[in-house]
């Protein structure tokens, strides 16, 4: 009866919409199960042992099992990585989105000297891909002693993700009213002041778009991670998930467990800042 | 409370210059309105006396005080924009409490004022709502409630009411007056709305090319322009103008219109202005088409040779409580505020009576009045 009610459902949606919809939304559906279907996968797999996955790939677990989650922690300390991955990229997210925000609220908003020159030079900036700079970054890290700690991943992760942010942020500052700072200015703010209490939340969904970029590109850097914090006790979860890999390749469980428990993050930030995100990104490509 | 004064106030953006030398005193409590076409300098002027614009010569008095280097939230002003320009990410209270509590008022006393501030202005059931849940005229509401709860010196408006439609526009405008009455504050008021400025200014200022071309109240601005341009941009429909020459015929004096018409100017004007120097001169006839009569319709002066004219009705516009004569002689275009009674048919020909009293005469190489 309901599979009956949700045919008549189906078919009466269909009906309202033109064939050229039909056409965008099947295209839409066939490349949104490209990713989700995979996740699905592993996320079913995460529940089920080797034996079960080998005989059977695609069907659902006999009973909800939660021994690989408990193998994960035992075997390969996941906890302590995932904690590591979290203070590495959650301080990076906040010293790119402070020191982004200043710096895009100076270029959208004052006139300056060498204004042209220091945004070229963000620019070139941009275009210097991180592997050519992992040496020489690896020598300052070993003078200061920092290889190995938490500063050796936020401190280039800071540097590689602050022109994006800054050229992202200056786009989306530079389109909001100059009225409204003025505004401001004549309520009897100072600059530092528009810049905390107008500026900073009338641009959220920058910031939003840039904090979860930023949160992306460091969580997922398996390359630095593993040049720079090689270390047990500070590696972070990506370079587990490579571990997991290599050492335990048959335990087919095991991986998939490490691969949900990696991706949870990712998905957390994404749905809860998922309209902030769209609407900065569409702000920021209009005005930039 | 108190007065503004410009002494020769210059803004130049490179080598353009938006305000030139401007001299001007706004006495305490007066209203008065900068009126002018789109890059006259009125913005500018106003910008500058709220201190968001530099002064490139000259100063600025508010109170006694040289305000030039004083940061504009020193200046005990408050600014009202065209946008509104309300933060869109607080609700009305936290709007109008921003000053304030920037201010380090005590909260009783800005709760005091927001709440005394949209009792005056009707928005308090508004309060809590966030700008975007406003209407547009409800937006501008809550922007002059920013500013009254500063209570400042003076109150600087920036076309406040141009975003909004017809009917809000003139019911906001009535209220923006009541409003001054009530706060006795003094108040400078850009527009490029001739309407508005007659309407509300105490005194207007007329601006053209950052030069100030006449100040004046509003009747007088109407009635004794000082030039070319004022005549034509205060009063709608626009003053008509048509190229015309002096011309002496015994002890009479004639404006003649290169053979399209020939008007009588007055003995008492010719007596009291200097008509007589710019006889077989070129010079510039000026009158207002509520001036120019429908001669079928009986009026407080004669219609007689030399004060009439006959033309071609070319379009009809009838307004309702009157009529608008588009009015075609010869070269010379006219239009004619003639009253409802008036027949006048498309492609009628017919005689058009000029109330002498209010002819104006201005010289056609400086633009500058003869009377």
């Amino acid at each position: 009866m309901i599979f009956l009610k949700l045919l008549t459902r189906i078919q009466d949606y269909f009906e309202d919409i033109s064939m050229g919809k039909f056409v965008i939304y099947m295209v839409l559906i066939a490349w949104a199960s490209t990713t989700i279907m995979p996740l699905l996968w592993v996320t079913n797999n995460s529940f089920r042992t080797t034996e079960e996955i080998v005989n059977h790939p695609f069907s659902l677990p006999s009973s909800f099992n939660l021994e690989n989650y408990e193998l994960a922690q035992a075997r390969v300390a996941i906890l302590n990585s995932y904690k590591n991955s979290i203070i590495m990229s959650g301080t990076t997210v906040i010293i790119v989105l402070f020191l982004g925000g200043l710096a895009g609220y100076v270029i959208a908003r004052f006139d300056f000297v060498f204004k042209s020159v220091i945004k070229k030079l963000l620019v070139i900036g941009l275009m210097i891909p991180a592997f050519v700079t992992v040496v020489p970054v690896y020598e300052l890290l070993i003078k200061f002693d920092l290889v190995n700690t938490y500063l050796a991943l936020i401190l280039p992760h800071t540097a590689g993700n602050l022109v994006f942010a800054i050229m992202m942020l200056a786009a989306y500052m530079s389109s909001l009213s100059t009225e409204i700072e003025e505004a401001a200015l004549l309520d009897g703010a100072s600059r530092w002041q528009i810049f905390t209490r107008i500026f900073v939340p009338m641009s959220r969904p920058a910031f939003a778009t840039v904090g979860i970029f930023t949160f992306l590109w460091s969580y997922n850097d398996l390359f630095s991670a593993l040049v720079y914090v090689s270390h047990k006790e500070v590696q972070p979860i990506t370079v587990l998930l490579a571990k997991v890999s290599t050492m335990y390749g048959t335990d087919l469980g095991l991986q998939a467990t490490a691969v949900v428990i990696t991706v949870i993050p990712v998905l957390l930030v994404y749905i809860i800042l998922q309209k902030q995100i769209i609407k900065g990104l569409t702000q920021g490509a209009v005005k930039g | 409370m108190a007065n503004v004064t410009l002494k020769n106030v210059t803004k130049k953006f490179g080598d353009f210059v938006a305000v030139d030398s401007q001299n001007l005193e706004i006495i305490d409590k007066e209203f008065l309105v900068l009126v002018g076409p789109s890059g006259c300098g009125k913005s500018t002027t106003l910008r500058m006396v709220a201190g968001l614009e530099e002064i490139t010569e000259g100063t600025i008095e508010i109170g006694d005080k040289v305000v030039n280097d004083v940061p504009p939230k020193d200046r005990d002003i408050a600014m009202v924009f065209q946008n509104y320009a309300l933060y869109p990410h607080m609700n009305v209270y936290d709007n109008m409490a921003f000053g304030l509590k920037l201010r380090k008022f005590p909260k009783e006393e800005i709760e005091r004022r927001v709440n005394d501030a949209a009792d005056i202005l009707g928005i308090q059931p508004l309060l809590d709502r966030k700008p975007k849940q406003l209407s547009g005229g409800q937006r501008q509401r809550v922007a002059l409630g920013r500013a009254i709860v500063r209570e400042p010196k003076v109150f600087l408006m920036d076309e406040p009411l141009s975003n909004l439609d017809a009917k809000l526009r003139v019911q906001m405008r009535t209220e923006l007056s009541k409003l001054h009455d009530r706060l006795q504050t003094t108040v400078i008021y850009v527009t490029h709305d001739q309407t508005e400025a007659m309407t509300m200014g105490d005194r207007i200022v007329v601006l053209r090319d950052g030069v100030i071309q006449q100040v004046a109240d509003p009747l007088s601005l109407y009635n004794e322009p000082k030039n070319v341009f004022v005549a034509g941009f205060i009063g709608s429909p626009a003053m008509n103008f048509l190229d015309a020459k002096i011309v002496q015929e015994g002890d009479e004096y004639y404006i003649d219109g290169h053979g399209t018409f020939k008007i009588k100017i007055p003995e008492d004007k010719i007596e009291k202005y200097s008509v007589k120097d710019y006889v077989d001169k070129e010079v510039i006839f000026g009158v207002r088409p509520e001036d120019v009569v429908d001669a079928n319709i009986t009026h407080d002066f004669d219609v007689t040779d030399y004060n009439s004219f006959v033309a071609e009705v070319e379009v009809v516009e009838p307004m309702g409580s009157e009529i608008y004569l588009y009015l075609a002689e010869k070269d010379h275009q006219m239009i004619a505020r003639v009253e409802a009674e008036s027949k006048a048919q498309v492609g009628d020909n017919i005689t058009l009576g000029i109330d002498l009293r209010k002819i104006h005469i201005f010289d056609a190489e400086t633009e500058e009045v003869i009377f």
